[in-house]
């Protein structure tokens, strides 16, 4: 593959602050067109490395190549800023000034820019037009975020945690705004610790933890690689069930209990075993699934700790 | 990707500086308390200080003033045909909110201030011995050491301070009118002058307009970059194209928008409440009021670099403020003031801005009045670069 066809090469990337090693010589390659997902909890150096990428943080050592610009290169970053769209993790815009006044204010300080209405109408903020930017929700601030970052019409679009603090259904509505994105051949840079998102959204996830890509690889391979085997989850409403179910299945394997459930990590296909046991012996079971492993278990098993799983706890609350 | 051309380049630089200066107008419109302080302030200032200091004169208050003259002067053909002690008495005298006492008191037996707490004085002058002579000799060479008469006052009697502005009036009306020198050879203080025809509010609206401005618009421009930075927005436009040097002249091109609107606003109530008359405003005062915002934005710029919390930074700009607007000269006699506070004084910017609307108002000084604007302009240059030089864009 030649140099063209990624967007960003970074290269043995480095930020100290002091004693602390915040991006510990990290290197990666993202593809043009492709929705790439920086997973890690808060601290692990996304927003480090998203800010020096964006070239308003200073790197220490190492280098990084942007839509082919250097950024170790002030002249080049001007190049770079013209090319890229932003959407910080702590966005802001004139808290006075409406939606379209401040897509109007943005679109000034870059030369070619998408027309407004059609920006407005792509985040879909159509009815919130003449809102003030202080009145608008969480959710509609973000996606006037994202509208901010298009303005310019950019190659490459930095998103540093474009869904964090929304609600499940505000999450959603941006994730099809980032999908639509990718739809019209923009490469995004995602940062995220959010695994739902990041499995959602990405085609390609690079796992970071204390500064360190630990490895890189689609939502997929790195479940195939790191994720362990399936789970059955047997679900039942008394505990003398729970008693019966695990003398059935005691052969079968390693048993667990998870908040009342029996979990049995196991290879796929053994959930029809599994029936056939508890139906023989006239077990009443409630539910019986099968869950596929996620990449809080890539996390877990690449990092020893776990993700922060506000989706799931939302999603299951 | 091709180059761009220098016309491509500025019309993208006055684009880009043309959207700040929209963005940051509108969202200041869009605040009706910002809004309302910004405009209120002088308002409150100008009358404050208009009524404690300038118009007390017109309602039939008479300060007793005490005077010693221990000068001496004979008046020759060979040197100059008059005695500016006697003088200065007499112009005193035609001060019709003095009352003019002469003592033959004997400092060598009971120094002025044990005498004035003895008899309940609370301000008296004393003309030292040579005065006369020293005032002569300076207008022959300006390098001749400078000569002083002496104020003394009870501090307790807030009256002092306008019975010594009153002084001080009357020195640098001789200064100008009489001698045809500059106020500093004369006596060491610089304070509002005035000639005949001209009130005291007349030198005190361009006064107070600077003395608003230094406070209001430091506060200002620092409370845009500070709050810019905690809420993000700064981090958000260094993303983008626009360059340093570009929002800060936004910024302060916006700021110089406000300060004409602040100016109106003086100039219009002292105009209504104090008669200001409008004629003696120079028109070289535009000048010295851009160049005076851009002094003190440029200034508001080099606070918020190093001062980060916005709390902290308004904590910050109100300690340079307040001394700067009380060594301005415009609020309180520099005359008044101990020798160190007037050297002091001559290190804040708005010293220099004052002497500059001062010296444009009295036309036997408007050779000064080059001088200070100069000053004003390189001061406002050089803060401007410092400032958006020193402007924090990147994290750090």
């Amino acid at each position: 593959m030649s140099e063209d066809e990624y967007a960003i090469i970074i290269e043995n990337l480095v930020k100290k602050y002091d004693d602390l090693i915040a991006v510990n010589s990290i290197s990666l390659k993202i593809r043009k067109g492709e929705i790439f997902a920086f997973l890690g909890p808060n601290g692990a150096g996304k927003t480090t490395t998203v800010e020096i990428l964006e070239g308003i943080r200073k790197k220490t050592s190492g280098n990084a190549l942007v839509l082919g610009h250097d950024i170790s290169k002030k002249r080049e970053l001007e190049a770079i800023k013209k090319r890229i769209g932003t959407l910080p993790q702590e966005f802001s815009t004139y808290d006075n000034l409406s939606v379209i006044e401040n897509l109007r204010f943005w679109s000034r300080m870059y030369g070619n820019t998408i027309p407004i209405e059609e920006l407005i109408s792509l985040v879909k903020l159509e009815d919130k037009v003449k809102d003030r930017y202080k009145n608008l929700s969480g959710g509609l601030k973000r996606r006037l975020g994202i509208a901010i970052a298009l303005v310019n019409d950019p190659e490459l679009v930095f998103l540093d945690e474009p869904t964090t603090g929304l609600d499940p259904r505000a999450r959603r509505d941006s994730w099809a705004i980032i999908e639509g994105l990718k739809d019209q051949g923009k490469t995004i840079f995602l940062t995220t610790h959010y695994m739902e998102e990041a499995a959602v959204l990405a085609d390609t996830v690079a796992i970071i933890h204390k500064g360190e890509i630990m490895d890189v690889g689609s939502p997929t391979q790195l479940i195939d690689k790191y994720g362990g085997d399936n789970k059955i989850i047997v679900r039942c409403n008394s505990q003398e069930i729970r008693d019966n179910i695990h003398s059935a299945l005691f052969e079968m394997g390693p048993l667990e209990n998870e908040d009342g459930d029996i979990v049995i990590s196991g290879k796929k296909g053994k959930i029809s075993e599994v029936i056939d046991i508890l139906e023989k012996k006239n077990i009443p079971y409630t539910d019986i699934i099968t869950q596929r492993p996620t990449l809080e278990d890539v996390f877990l098993s690449l990092t020893g700790e776990a993700l922060i799983t506000e989706v799931q706890k939302e999603v299951a609350s | 990707m091709s180059e761009e051309t220098f016309f491509v380049k500025v019309v993208a630089s006055l684009r880009r500086i043309w959207g700040t200066i929209a963005a940051t107008a509108l969202d200041w419109v869009k605040s009706p308390a910002a809004v309302f302080f910004t405009f209120i302030y002088p308002i409150v200032m100008i009358l404050l200080f208009g009524y404690i200091f300038g118009a007390s004169s017109g309602d039939g208050t008479m300060y007793n003033l005490y005077y010693l003259n221990e000068d001496v002067y004979i008046v020759d053909d060979t040197a100059y045909s008059y005695n500016p002690a006697s003088l200065l008495i007499e112009q005193l005298q035609d001060e019709s909110t003095i009352n003019l006492i002469e003592t033959n008191l004997n400092t060598t037996a009971i120094a002025p201030d044990v005498w004035m707490k003895s008899e309940d004085v609370p301000y008296m002058f004393v003309i030292p011995k040579g005065w006369s002579q020293g005032v002569n000799d300076s207008k022959i060479d300006p390098n001749n050491p400078r000569v002083n008469i002496d104020y003394y006052y009870d501090p307790g009697y807030t009256s002092a301070q306008e019975v010594a502005a009153i002084i001080d009036t009357v020195l640098v009306e001789m200064n100008a009118e009489e001698f045809g020198i500059p106020t500093s050879v004369m006596i060491d203080v610089q304070a509002t002058p005035e000639r005949q025809g001209l009130s005291y509010i007349d030198f005190y609206v361009p006064g107070m307009i600077m003395v608003t401005l230094s406070t209001s618009g430091m506060m200002g421009m620092v409370s845009i970059v500070t709050e810019g930075r905690n809420s993000g927005l700064i981090f958000k436009i260094s993303s983008s194209p626009i360059k340093k040097w570009e929002w800060a002249l936004g910024q302060e091109i916006w700021q110089v928008v406000i300060a004409f609107a602040i100016s109106f606003l003086t100039i219009l109530t002292g105009c209504l409440a104090f008669g200001f008359n409008l004629g003696t405003l120079h028109p070289l005062m535009i000048v010295v009021l851009i160049f005076g915002t851009m002094t003190f934005a440029g200034l508001a710029l080099i606070i918020a670099r190093f001062v980060k919390r916005p709390e902290a930074a308004m904590a910050a700009t109100m300690s340079f403020v307040f001394p700067q607007m009380f060594l301005s000269g415009t609020i309180m006699p520099l005359e008044i003031m101990p020798d160190f506070m007037r050297v002091i004084a001559q290190f804040f910017p708005l010293y220099y801005i004052s002497q500059a609307s001062s010296a444009l108002q009295l036309e036997a000084t408007f050779n000064d009045a080059w001088f200070y604007i100069g000053v004003v302009a390189a001061m406002g240059i050089v803060f401007f670069i410092v400032g958006t030089i020193l402007s924090v864009w990147r994290k750090e």
